[in-house]
């Protein structure tokens, strides 16, 4: 058995050396880490002075001010802690549709943001959604986690079938009510996926939602779709008898295109920031394009 | 267009075409194919949410594609096939029946036979285009039977020789043809097929050599099936003669024949040509067919033409043949004979010829004969000189004159004649034979006379000898340079024969000097269409063209023989000819009657079948030639190709409809 390829190659890991996890908001971390927080803290950025209380740390007295104004100021500076990530995989069979398949692709990218998160000491957890929580991984830091990290998605595998919004009620006591959520997946049940925004955008949240669909899937063609097909659901088994010609390919594409609109228009509704990924696009690519204009990534 | 196989093409219908449309009423079998989803295809897809086996039909062009392919597969299983007429093949000849019966217009025909004749010739012809065939001849058939081009495979010469056949109305000449194509298969080389085109209304040919080598084939023409039609009631003889008491007399006789099955009752009208008003009218009931062969009905009229006349005889109604139903015949006036008796010993002749009705008998010796000249003989009826015919006396006689004679006993210098003498020892003879069919004895009765010493003649191959006795011929008829001359071996004198005693001498030189004279006058004459007839030329005119307005425009060819006759005719149509210039003959045939006014063409029914006289044939008595029939062209190759084609049409289609 020929082993498996590795998410992540040297030259990726390299690359995202330079990148850290975002939040669209200052959130407050769990632990000391490399992120500034609206608490104050100890850290090298200033915040702030404040009148000296008795109990202060006297390394803290501006010793300066204390000259001019025979005041005891103290600098206040801002503390860094660290930013909970939670990378979020739809692992339901639909996902293994596409060549690549879309959960390889999600596995290669939520590597990659995994790697990027654990390197910059944020707490990270792994979660594969299917009928609920289906397996987790959580909660990593730092850099030596990131092998198991590794394992745990490449051991992710497609199938079953399950709600995303009854999923995100699962997820969401899981996950700290501030942090970051990376949601992957293909989102086909478009109000299930806002059932589970608006479950995991609750809170101090920042939720990314990245839609995966396949070549095959925005392009049939590439799939060898002709003829009188009877199509098979693999989720949910339900069989579509088609005729596949130009006409209904074009109706297709319309109906795709208002499918990816009510997506985008659900993430937009709710706040979440929204991306198209297709599971043949090069992981580094978008990592360091499509993620870092979205804002995941900077 | 038949069907071969209706049955089978409409069971196959039966079977397959529910098969297709319950195909298109039941759910496509398709491919089955997984997705990560359905949702975007089942709101694409109108037919997803019909769950039912069947589905509601909807025009589709590809079930109205199938079902023209199948369509043409179900024609085809039917085998329907073009028929048409068969492209002769080998050497073949096409015989076209073009005699009066083909003038006939069948019922439920617009056209007569003939042209529906040519139509199927011109098909065959058309069919040789296309087919194979060594080559083929066209022989057209009436009186006479001619080649109208040799074998040849071009069909445009093949075409114009069809075309060109023109309508006449002569009798079949069937036998010409046999012993024409018997005559060209004889000859070696490849067999013959001869398609005969004809309502086979004549009788068989008679058997000769080469005729086993001729494959013949029927096409027949005529009404559909056996026995249809309306039948025809025509005129099949018309004779006229004045009568020897009452010059001024005619009697006419007129027969009509009817081809129905049942009894048809005619009106017979006489009329004198171009003159307004009919001589007479009679109502004829003429019997149908029975077992002896067509019906017939015989008129007998007598009328007072005392002038020379044109008749014309018309039958109505006439039945689905036109050509017989009218006749006409030139009555010339009736003209005294002016006969010489030259020499001595016939009294008993002159008594006979003087009891001729309208003969004049003149006398004359021996010695004046010799002294008179051509001028002398010439006859001239306004001026009553002339004669029209001299008997000679027994004797020698240095020449005859150069007009027809009846002679007893004489000879004269003639090429190839001699009468030997009874020699020393003569002995009585009685006639043992004598020829019964020649005008000049018919109906006499010479086995009770006795020649007491008669010669016997030496005659020429040509000469027709009318008696013989015991020592050979005595009594010969022969042709003197286009002169008549029928010569006795003895005389009728008292010592040489008791024949002047019995009736039958009177009779005997009435009917020499009619036959010898051509007794104009005393019968109306007709030709018969495709016969040739003979006219008197006017005095200088010989050797003249002489053209003939009627029907057709005839031309006569320059004399035919020494006495200043020219020919008439053949023509192909019935009808009054006019003499042009009329000055050219003598008045008396300036105008000449044609006439079908034949039984055997009268009888139009069609045959079913064509007996031929071969002696290869099976039964060597006689067979049937075998039934054209007809040539099937079966279209079901094209039909299977044109299914072919339009289900890769529709696969085309299926495939452009599919393209993604």
């Amino acid at each position: 058995m020929p082993e498996a390829e590795p998410l992540l190659t040297p030259e990726l890991t390299s690359r995202l050396a330079r990148l850290d996890l975002r939040s669209l908001r200052v959130l407050p971390g769990g632990m000391q880490g490399e992120r500034r927080s609206k608490q104050r803290g100890r850290s090298v950025e200033f915040a702030d002075f404040r009148p000296y209380a008795v109990g202060d740390d006297l390394r803290l007295i501006d010793w300066n001010l204390y000259a001019r104004l025979d005041r005891l100021v103290m600098r206040v500076f801002f503390e860094e802690q660290d930013l909970a990530a939670a990378i979020v995989l739809d692992v339901t069979a639909s996902m293994g549709y596409g060549s690549p398949t879309k959960l390889r692709f999600c596995q290669q990218l939520a590597a990659a943001l995994g790697h990027v998160a654990l390197s910059r000491m944020n707490r990270t957890g792994f979660f594969a959604l299917g009928d609920g929580v289906v397996r987790q991984l959580a909660w990593l830091r730092g850099k030596r986690p990131v092998a198991e990290a590794m394992k745990f998605l490449g051991s992710l595998e497609a199938e079953g079938a399950g709600d995303l919004g009854q999923a995100a009620r699962r997820l969401a006591p899981l996950t700290p009510g501030a942090g970051v959520v990376v949601l992957m997946g293909d989102f086909y049940d478009t109000e299930a996926l806002g059932r589970a925004l608006r479950v995991l955008s609750a809170g101090r949240r920042d939720v990314y939602a990245l839609q995966v669909l396949s070549p095959e899937e925005l392009d049939p063609e590439l799939a060898g779709l002709t003829g009188d097909l009877r199509l098979t659901d693999v989720e949910t088994g339900a069989e579509a008898p088609v005729t596949v010609s130009a006409a209904l390919l074009r109706r297709y594409r319309e109906r795709l295109e208002a499918f990816l609109g009510r997506s985008r228009e659900a993430c937009e509704r709710l706040g979440v920031r929204y991306a198209l990924l297709r599971s043949d696009a090069a992981v580094d690519e978008v990592v360091l394009g499509d993620l870092r204009r979205l804002g995941v990534v900077g | 267009m038949t069907f071969l196989a209706p049955m089978a093409g409409l069971l196959a219908a039966g079977l397959t075409l529910p098969v297709l449309g319950v195909l298109y009423v039941l759910k496509l079998r398709r491919q089955p194919a997984v997705v990560p989803a359905t949702l975007l295809w089942a709101q694409a897809v109108s037919d997803l949410e019909a769950n039912t086996p069947f589905q509601r039909f909807r025009s589709r062009w590809l079930f109205w594609l199938q079902l023209l392919a199948l369509g043409l597969l179900l024609l085809a299983v039917a085998r329907p096939a073009l028929e048409g007429e068969p492209a002769p093949e080998g050497l073949a000849v096409i015989v076209l029946d073009r005699s009066a019966s083909m003038n006939t217009v069948d019922p439920g025909f617009d056209e007569t036979r003939l042209e529906r004749a040519k139509a199927r010739a011109l098909a065959m012809v058309d069919g040789l285009a296309e087919g194979a065939g060594d080559g083929v001849a066209v022989v057209t058939f009436a009186e006479t039977a001619v080649f109208r081009t040799d074998f040849t495979r071009d069909a445009g010469r093949l075409r114009s020789a069809i075309e060109e056949a023109s309508p006449t109305d002569q009798r079949s000449g069937f036998d010409r043809v046999a012993g024409l194509l018997a005559g060209r298969a004889e000859g070696g080389g490849p067999a013959i097929t001869a398609v005969v085109l004809s309502d086979g209304a004549f009788d068989p040919p008679a058997s000769r050599p080469g005729m086993g080598r001729v494959d013949w084939r029927y096409a027949r023409i005529g009404p559909e099936g056996e026995g249809v039609g309306d039948g025809n009631v025509g005129i099949t003889g018309l004779s006229a003669r004045r009568s020897i008491e009452e010059p001024g007399r005619v009697e006419v006789l007129v027969t009509l024949a009817n081809t129905s099955a049942g009894a048809a009752r005619a009106r017979l009208s006489l009329s004198v040509a171009g003159v307004a008003g009919a001589l007479a009218t009679r109502g004829v009931d003429v019997p149908g067919v029975s077992e002896d062969g067509v019906g017939r009905a015989e008129v007998l009229l007598s009328l007072s033409l005392p002038r020379s006349v044109v008749l014309r005889a018309s039958v109505s109604p006439g039945g689905d043949l036109v050509s017989d139903d009218t006749a006409w015949l030139v009555l010339p006036e009736r003209r005294r004979l002016r006969v010489l008796l030259a020499g001595s010993g016939l009294a008993y002749a002159r008594a006979a010829a003087e009891a001729v009705p309208g003969v004049t008998a003149e006398a004359t010796t021996a010695e004046q004969l010799a002294a008179m000249g051509p001028a002398d003989f010439e006859r001239n009826v306004e001026a009553g000189t002339g004669f029209d015919a001299v008997i000679l006396a027994p004797g020698e006689w240095g020449g005859v004159p150069g007009v027809p004679t009846l002679s007893f006993g004489a000879s004269w210098p003639m090429e190839a004649l001699r009468l030997v003498g009874p020699g020393e020892s003569p002995r009585a003879s009685p006639v043992l034979d004598w020829d019964r069919r020649h005008p000049s004895l018919a109906n006499l009765e010479l086995g009770d006379l006795t020649l007491f010493a008669p010669g016997r003649w030496v005659a020429p191959a040509s000469a027709q000898v009318l008696a013989v006795g015991l020592d050979g011929p005595v009594i010969v008829a022969v042709d003197d340079g286009g002169v008549r001359r029928i010569a006795a071996s003895f005389g009728v004198g008292r010592a040489d024969t008791d024949w002047p005693l019995f009736v039958s001498f009177p009779a005997f030189v009435d009917n020499a000097l009619r036959w010898l004279t051509l007794d104009p006058g005393a019968a109306g004459r007709w030709v018969r269409a495709g016969a040739t007839g003979r006219v008197e030329l006017s005095p200088g005119e010989e050797g003249a063209v002489v053209s003939w307005e009627g029907p057709e425009r005839l031309e006569s060819p320059p004399a035919a023989d020494v006495r200043g006759g020219g020919l008439f005719g053949p023509a192909d149509r019935a009808g009054l000819y006019r003499a042009e210039p009329s000055e050219a003959v003598l008045a008396a045939d300036r105008v000449q009657a044609v006439n079908l006014c034949d039984a055997g063409e009268s009888d139009n029914r069609a045959r079913a079948e064509l007996r031929i006289e071969a002696p290869s044939t099976a039964g060597g008595a006689g067979a049937t030639a075998g039934s054209l029939g007809t040539d099937r062209r079966e279209l079901w190759p094209w039909l299977v190709a044109g299914a072919v084609l339009v289900l890769c049409a529709e696969w085309g289609f299926y495939g452009w409809r599919s393209r993604v």
